[in-house]
């Protein structure tokens, strides 16, 4: 079998005493969309941390197409391609959804100072381009009309687009969603699941999404891995996780679960 | 009446390159740097020394304004770990740190008795009559060019990821823009323009001493960046025109106002306080606030 292009071995991280995660394991296959749920407070956001560098962890391994990711600093693990978005979606008040897409573009000339100001030829060719190459990914994420919007006027469903059409112009080639669906509308997330497969089609990208829309996983994931308390509980196809007592028992309960 | 125009040109001139290099830090970057006073002093004190020993003045202003950027991403490194509020009162600390080594190293600053006789550029070249004016001229040369290259930056693939970093420095983090040594640049960049403005002080007033560089400047500056505009370079000019005019006004104040001068004096303060809280609740975003940067196909002229 190839190499994961994400692979979690046995992580463990507690937050003086409390076991956040112990243990957990999950692998992400290259160009799948892979799910992440389990009830409130089991410990995904904090895997996303761990994985993608914001927060250190205590003991187990990160592997990104094989490479040790853990221990490194969150911009260079983004380098190499896993980019990760937030649950509040991080609205920049004060700059537009343009300015967002071109800041967010990966390799620029000119984001260093001395270079901003001596190569202007170079960055007058590579912004033409650049905004060629925004308009395009906004213009699938339906975001075109909003191009010169400051992102903070933008909805709840809008910014989780911005988001997702950041991590495109920043070329990652794994992108973990958090929460993309929580506070948007149903159009909207059926949208969001056709835009999401299609970039994994048309763009060969990779997926790992924390959710708690159960139609928004089984519309849109291959594989899901169900969390609890800290551990991995469960994992197969969302068909497989919605029929699992174990996983109904911690989604609704002991008895109802026997009952489902 | 001549020479009072062109004393409020040249200070407007010298306070201008100050606020557009806090303006750069804070409007742009997001950095709160309580410090100002403290890389104005560096500055004024590097160019003082510097031309006092017999070094040229055009490079002991590009001494002063390099000390100065060199200090400033230098506090950068102990403080990285700090969060936005408390590496402001860092900064508080760092000015006060730098004027009493001013005022307490007196082999290296002469203390309290300051600098005397500091040499004026151009002195020497331009006839007599003709100096402050020719002066004045220096320094708004000055300001234009240090606008010019501040716009250029904030325009540039460099001013977007700061502008990132001000507003969700997570952000910039997850899209794999190195946070720190961006916001190291930022201070630099700042520190070099507010320590020239400190070095043209110097030259200007041909004395200094650590008297010059009480904390109430660095307040004074931070009045002329909110009231012109936070993020709006262009009109820190009109801020820095406000508070200038005022600050000066004492001298004419004191014919209109039956109170004692130096009780006028202290209450300008007191005004200065007032302004800034009015500013933050009525106005956060200053009287000009930064214009929405709008990008149209074909749009080329990056920078312009």
């Amino acid at each position: 079998m190839a190499t994961p292009m994400l692979a979690v071995e046995r992580l463990s991280k507690s937050f003086s005493g409390f076991h956040a995660l112990q243990d957990v394991s999950l692998e992400v296959a290259e160009r799948s969309i892979v799910g992440l749920v389990g009830p409130n407070g089991c410990g995904k956001s904090t895997l996303f941390n761990c994985v993608s560098g914001f927060l250190p962890f205590d003991s187990g391994q990160v592997r990104f197409r094989g490479e040790q990711i853990g221990g490194m600093a969150p911009h260079r693990i983004a380098r190499l391609g896993l980019v990760r978005t937030f649950q509040n979606g991080h609205a920049t008040k004060r700059m537009t959804v343009l300015e967002n897409m071109l800041m967010a573009a990966a390799g620029q000339t000119g984001e260093l100072p001395l270079q901003a100001l001596l190569r202007r030829a170079a960055i007058r060719t590579q912004q033409t381009a650049q905004l060629g190459r925004a308009r395009e990914i906004l213009e699938t994420l339906k975001l075109t009309r909003v191009a010169n919007e400051y992102a903070g006027n933008l909805s709840g469903g809008q910014q989780k687009l911005l988001a997702l059409g950041r991590a495109v112009m920043c070329d990652a080639d794994l992108i973990m969603l958090d929460e993309p669906a929580a506070g948007v509308n149903p159009t909207l997330v059926r949208e969001f699941v056709s835009m999401v497969r299609d970039l994994r089609d048309r763009s060969a990208k990779t997926f790992l999404i924390i959710e708690h829309d159960m139609k928004f996983i089984s519309g849109a994931c291959d594989h899901v891995f169900v969390l609890s308390a800290g551990r991995n509980l469960s994992s197969g196809t969302p068909a497989q996780m919605q029929r699992d007592p174990r996983v109904l028992e911690v989604y609704l309960g002991k008895r109802h679960a026997a009952v489902a | 009446m001549t020479d009072i125009v062109l004393y409020f040109a040249t200070m407007i001139g010298i306070y201008t390159i100050a606020a557009i290099g806090l303006n750069f830090q804070y409007g742009i970057a997001g950095l709160i740097n309580f410090g100002v006073v403290g890389f104005f002093a560096i500055g004024a004190y590097t160019s003082g020394l510097l031309t006092l020993a017999g070094v040229p003045v055009w490079a002991g202003l590009l001494a002063g304004a390099l000390m100065a950027g060199l200090v400033s991403a230098l506090i950068a490194l102990p403080t990285q770990r700090l969060n936005v509020h408390y590496w402001a009162i860092t900064t508080v600390g760092l000015a006060e740190v730098i004027r009493l080594i001013l005022l307490n190293e007196d082999w290296l600053t002469r203390g309290s008795f300051g600098l005397v006789g500091i040499p004026r550029p151009l002195d020497a070249i331009v006839p007599a009559g003709y100096q402050t004016a020719a002066f004045c001229g220096l320094v708004w040369l000055l300001a234009i060019a240090c606008y010019l290259a501040l716009r250029l930056l904030v325009s540039s693939p460099f001013g977007r990821v700061l502008k990132a970093v001000r507003e969700e420095n997570d952000l910039a983090l997850s899209l794999g823009k190195p946070v720190f040594s961006i916001k190291v640049r930022a201070l630099a960049i700042g520190g070099l323009l507010i320590g020239l403005a400190g070095a043209l002080y110097a030259h200007y007033l041909t004395f200094i001493s650590p008297a010059d560089f009480l904390p109430t400047v660095t307040i004074i500056i931070w009045a002329m960046v909110m009231i012109g505009g936070r993020g709006n370079l262009a009109a820190s000019v009109v801020g820095v025109a406000v508070v200038t005019v005022f600050l000066n006004s004492t001298r004419f104040l004191k014919d209109v106002i039956a109170l004692d001068p130096q009780m006028i004096a202290s209450l300008r303060m007191v005004v200065i306080g007032l302004l800034i809280m009015a500013i933050v609740v009525y106005r956060p975003d200053g009287l000009f606030p930064e214009r929405k940067k709008e990008l149209a196909d074909g749009d080329t002229h990056a920078g312009r």
